[in-house]
């Protein structure tokens, strides 16, 4: 059973074969949730996420015809189900509004390596977090998962054209928000 | 070589500092980056941010963590008895749930806009209000949650609180209560542009019933101007 395609698993799943869909979770449930955690930048949300994604897809699964690849398909349904996650996050924040006059705690102490690290790590997720959806989509899926343009435009039902000056706006805006962050040097 | 356009350089920056350019593309990126100064501080700003988020290391999960992602689904799957059926009942809409947000949100568009039309005057308070009361009791719920989305697309809840008219319209107490200054504008703006795209039962969508119940409420406190 591990060595089949996908096109053959979702076949023997289509014809009532449940360990066929075992597979395929167990083939993508590393891509899916990095993709996942990639645009909600927390552990626990990634996981909600990639749940979501295997549910939607055997829900799915029945009527997937293969005009795309079975990567793309999943990849388009991780990709919205995180947009989604990501807009139900901003209702719930602009109704806290008053949490966003609080003022950040900028810390006095030199961090150790590990601090300073884990300072980095939460700087990349805020610029990532700051990009607007689809450069934050480009960007995930090019830098992170390494696709090619044609399968991102697929994915995001888009064209290629525009792909590659979204995906260095989003480069260039998490430069200068880690250079802002960081202050002079 | 192929020919690469000045405009264009940039566009290929992040995938040329990754190595991920195609064939042929290389050489002419750097053939270009000799001669022009302007690209040259691209590529290094590029290359910046890829070194950085290349040694950025995400706390991974747990060695066990991915073992746990197919029970789960599948526990999830039998509790809600989830079937891969061609056709499956049409998801229902939380129709209680809408009408009980649509209300509130289609009150304070509603409000914006008749405020806009009928500014108070000291004085006429009263009037004003059954004014309002009225023209929104005039209204089905779904006409409600239509004039939300109208409204937001037509008058955007800053734009429109940032009208002078408006402005002095609104009553001291709110003003006071700093709800209106200009920052606070720039927050809602960068907070609501999503939300402003989102039909009421997306808005809720996920949500607990104290969560809408915490979120109609605020809503509640700002339609009352």
């Amino acid at each position: 059973m591990t060595d089949r395609s996908d096109l053959e698993l979702v076949r023997l799943f289509q014809n009532g074969d449940e360990s066929a869909f075992n597979q395929l979770v167990l083939r993508y449930q590393e891509r899916i949730y990095w993709v996942a955690r990639r645009f909600v930048s927390d552990h626990e949300a990634a996981d909600d996420i990639t749940q979501d994604v295997f549910v939607k897809a055997y829900e799915s699964l029945r009527s997937f015809r293969a005009e795309s690849s079975l990567y793309t398909w999943l990849y388009r349904i991780a990709v919205n189900i995180a947009l989604n996650a990501l807009r139900r996050q901003k209702v719930k924040e602009f109704f806290r509004i008053d949490e966003l006059f609080e003022a950040e705690d900028t810390g006095t102490e030199a961090p150790d390596e590990a601090v300073e690290r884990e300072e980095d790590r939460a700087l990349i997720e805020q610029a990532i977090a700051r990009l607007p959806n689809k450069q934050r989509s480009v960007f995930v899926l090019r830098f992170y998962e390494e696709m090619p343009y044609e399968e991102i435009a697929k994915i995001l039902k888009t064209s290629v054209g525009g792909l590659k000056a979204n995906y260095f706006h989003a480069v260039r805006k998490i430069q200068e928000y880690v250079r802002r962050a960081h202050g002079p040097r | 070589m192929s020919d690469v356009h000045t405009d264009h350089v940039e566009y290929l920056l992040p995938d040329y500092v990754n190595g991920k350019l195609e064939e042929g593309l290389n050489e002419a990126v750097e053939s270009h980056l000799r001669s022009c100064a302007s690209c040259r501080l691209e590529e290094e700003r590029v290359r910046e941010a890829v070194l950085f988020l290349h040694a950025e290391r995400s706390t991974v999960p747990g060695p066990s963590y991915f073992a746990t992602i197919l029970p789960r689904v599948r526990q999830r799957l039998e509790h809600t008895g989830t079937r891969p059926v061609f056709s499956r009942p049409p998801v229902s809409t939380p129709s209680r749930l809408v009408g009980r947000l649509a209300l509130p949100l289609a009150a304070a568009a509603v409000a914006i806009a008749l405020l806009l039309q009928f500014p108070i005057v000291p004085g006429e308070s009263g009037s004003h209000l059954n004014s309002m009361k009225l023209a929104v009791g005039d209204l089905s719920s779904d006409d409600l949650a239509q004039a939300v989305l109208d409204e937001s697309r037509q008058h955007p809840f800053v734009s429109a609180l940032g009208d002078r008219e408006v402005a002095a319209a609104v009553p001291d107490r709110v003003v006071e209560q700093h709800l209106f200054t200009h920052d606070f504008y720039s927050q809602v703006a960068e907070a609501t542009g999503p939300l402003f795209d989102l039909t009421p039962s997306q808005a809720i969508e996920g949500l607990s019933d104290s969560e809408i119940d915490a979120l109609l409420q605020r809503l509640a406190e700002r339609a009352m101007l």
